[in-house]
C-alpha cells in the first residue's frame, strides 16, 4: 500500500511538472497577478482602454494570467561585436523582471503587466504591454501553440525586433515575431539564433543610438 | 447700491473662470490640445488671470520659472497625447517631438525635425526619407520649431514637476534613458519616449508613457515613478521640459 502511495505520488509529481513547464515558468504568484489586475483596472481611464488593447475595463477584469515572458535582451554593443565561433547565448542578458501576459477565455493575449524583483519581492512595473509583448500579441496566432509556451521572448530593443527562442537538439533557433523587408525577416520564421543574429549585425553597425551631447 | 453689487458678483465669477483656465483642461483629446495650446500661449496673461489660484501655489516647483502658478489635481491627470510611431529605426527623438508639439497644437513631421537639426547635410530627409543617411539619432531643439524647453542632465524630473508639467503647463515632456545591461554597463539601447500623465493610486505614484517604438502606435503604459525614473535594463538620462512656445511668433 505504501509503495503505491509512493507511486502515485511520484506520477502527480511528475505530471503536475510537465504541466507547469509547458506553461512555461510561474515565478508570479496567482494571487499577486490578480491583485495587480485590479489595480490595473482602477488606473485605466475609460478613454484609453483602446489604446492598452482593451474593449473595456470590464473585459479587463475577466482577464486571467497567462504566459510569464521572463525579460531577457540581447544589447546593442553586443550585437556589433558578435562574430564567427561566438554563442548567442552568452549575449543574451537576463534581467529580473517578468511581463506577465494577460489572456482572456480563449488563451488569447490581451495586455500584461511586467513584475521586476525589488528587495527580494516582486512589485508592479509597468500596467500595459512594452511593444515586444505587443508583437508576441500580432503573432501568436501564427505561431505554434507550444512554441510559445516553452520559448523565451528576446528583446532586442535597438533594433525593435524581437524573437521567441527555442532550444532544440540542433542548438539555439529564433523565431521571428515581425515582418521586416529590410532584414528579410517575417513572422513565424525559424532559423538558428547565430543566423538571426548575423543578420542583425550589419544593421546594428549602422544604428548609432542617442549621440553624447 | 444694487448696481455695484451686480459689478461685484461679476468680477467674482469672473475671476473663478479665469482661476480654473489656469488649471486643468479634461475631456476629449481635441479639447485638451486646443486648450493646452491657448494656455502656452498665453503664459503671461493666465499668470495675470490666476492670482487666485497664487494662494495655493507650489512657487518652489522646480518646473516654475516664472510659469503659471497653479495647484496640479492631486489625483492625477493626463493630456490626449496622440499615439505616433516613430518612422525609423533611430527617429524616437523625431516621433517625441512630433507627438509633444501635436499635443501644443502644432503639427509638424518627423523628417521636419532631422531636416532643421541636421540642414544642410539632410535637407533630402523629407523627400527621401529612406536614405539611409537620414535615420539619424538627436537630441531635440525645440527653438527650430519656434518653441523652447529645458532638459535635465542625466536625471528624471520630479514627482512635483512632472504633476507641474502635465497638470499645469498642460505639455508631454521628453525623457530619455541610456540602456544599461545585467551588469549595470552601458549597452547602447538609448531611447526617448513620452510622458503625457501621472497618477496616484494609493500610495503609489504613476506616469503614463508613450514609447514610439512599435509599429502599432505607440506603445502606452503606467509606470509607477520610481520605474520611470529607472529600472533594471536603463538608468535616466535628460529630460526635455517646460516646453513652451517662444513669444515673438
Amino acid at each position: 500500500m505504501k509503495k503505491i502511495s509512493v507511486a502515485v505520488a511520484f506520477l502527480f509529481y511528475g505530471s503536475a511538472r510537465m504541466v507547469m513547464h509547458a506553461q512555461g515558468d510561474t515565478i508570479i504568484s496567482k494571487a499577486l497577478i490578480e491583485k495587480a489586475i485590479v489595480k490595473f483596472a482602477n488606473i485605466l481611464d475609460s478613454p484609453d482602454v483602446a489604446n492598452f488593447g482593451l474593449k473595456s475595463i470590464a473585459q479587463l477584469k475577466t482577464l486571467k494570467g497567462g504566459k510569464q515572458f521572463k525579460r531577457f535582451g540581447i544589447g546593442l554593443y553586443d550585437l556589433q561585436k558578435f562574430k564567427q565561433g561566438d554563442k548567442v547565448k552568452d549575449i543574451i542578458q537576463e534581467y529580473q523582471s517578468v511581463e506577465v501576459s494577460l489572456v482572456d477565455e480563449r488563451q488569447n493575449i490581451v495586455t500584461s503587466i511586467e513584475f521586476t524583483e525589488k528587495n527580494g519581492g516582486w512589485v508592479v512595473s509597468g500596467y500595459g504591454s512594452t511593444s515586444e509583448l505587443i508583437a508576441v500579441k500580432n503573432a501568436q496566432t501564427l505561431l505554434q501553440k507550444t512554441d510559445l509556451e516553452k520559448g523565451d521572448l528576446i528583446r532586442i530593443p535597438s533594433l525593435n525586433l524581437c524573437f521567441i527562442s527555442i532550444s532544440s537538439p540542433a542548438g539555439l533557433e529564433f523565431i521571428s515575431l515581425q515582418d521586416n523587408s529590410d532584414l528579410n525577416l517575417f513572422k513565424r520564421q525559424r532559423m538558428s539564433a547565430s543566423d538571426a543574429i548575423f543578420k542583425l549585425v550589419p544593421f546594428a553597425l549602422e544604428h548609432k543610438g542617442l549621440p553624447p551631447k | 447700491m444694487r448696481k455695484v453689487k451686480n459689478i461685484l458678483w461679476v468680477a467674482i465669477a469672473l475671476a473663478l473662470m479665469s482661476s480654473c483656465s489656469g488649471g486643468k483642461f479634461k475631456g476629449s483629446s481635441t479639447n485638451s490640445v486646443s486648450q493646452a495650446t491657448n494656455g502656452m500661449a498665453s503664459a503671461t496673461s493666465v499668470t495675470n488671470a490666476s492670482n487666485i489660484n497664487s494662494i495655493t501655489s507650489t512657487s518652489a516647483e522646480p518646473g516654475g520659472q516664472g510659469f503659471t502658478p497653479c495647484t496640479p489635481d492631486p489625483q492625477g491627470d493626463s493630456l490626449g497625447t496622440e499615439r505616433l510611431v516613430q518612422e525609423h529605426g533611430n527617429w524616437c527623438w523625431a516621433a517625441c517631438v512630433q507627438m509633444v508639439l501635436k499635443t501644443l497644437g502644432d503639427t509638424i513631421e518627423q523628417c521636419d525635425v532631422v531636416v532643421r537639426k541636421y540642414s544642410p547635410s539632410m535637407s533630402d530627409c523629407c523627400r527621401l526619407p529612406t536614405r539611409p543617411h537620414c535615420d539619424v539619432a538627436g537630441w531635440p531643439n525645440f527653438p527650430d520649431f519656434q518653441f523652447d524647453a529645458d532638459t535635465t542632465t542625466n536625471q528624471a524630473l520630479s514627482w512635483d514637476t512632472v504633476k507641474h508639467q502635465i497638470g499645469c503647463l498642460r505639455s508631454p515632456f521628453c525623457a530619455s534613458w541610456k540602456g544599461i545591461n545585467s551588469h549595470g554597463q552601458p549597452n547602447g539601447d538609448d531611447h526617448m519616449s513620452v510622458v503625457c500623465g501621472y497618477k496616484i493610486r494609493g500610495a503609489e505614484q504613476l506616469v503614463k508613457i508613450l514609447d514610439p517604438y512599435t509599429s502599432q502606435g505607440a506603445a502606452l503604459r503606467w509606470r509607477p515613478y520610481e520605474f520611470y525614473v529607472g529600472d533594471n535594463t536603463r538608468i535616466h538620462w535628460d529630460d526635455y521640459y517646460n516646453i513652451r512656445r517662444l513669444s515673438n511668433r
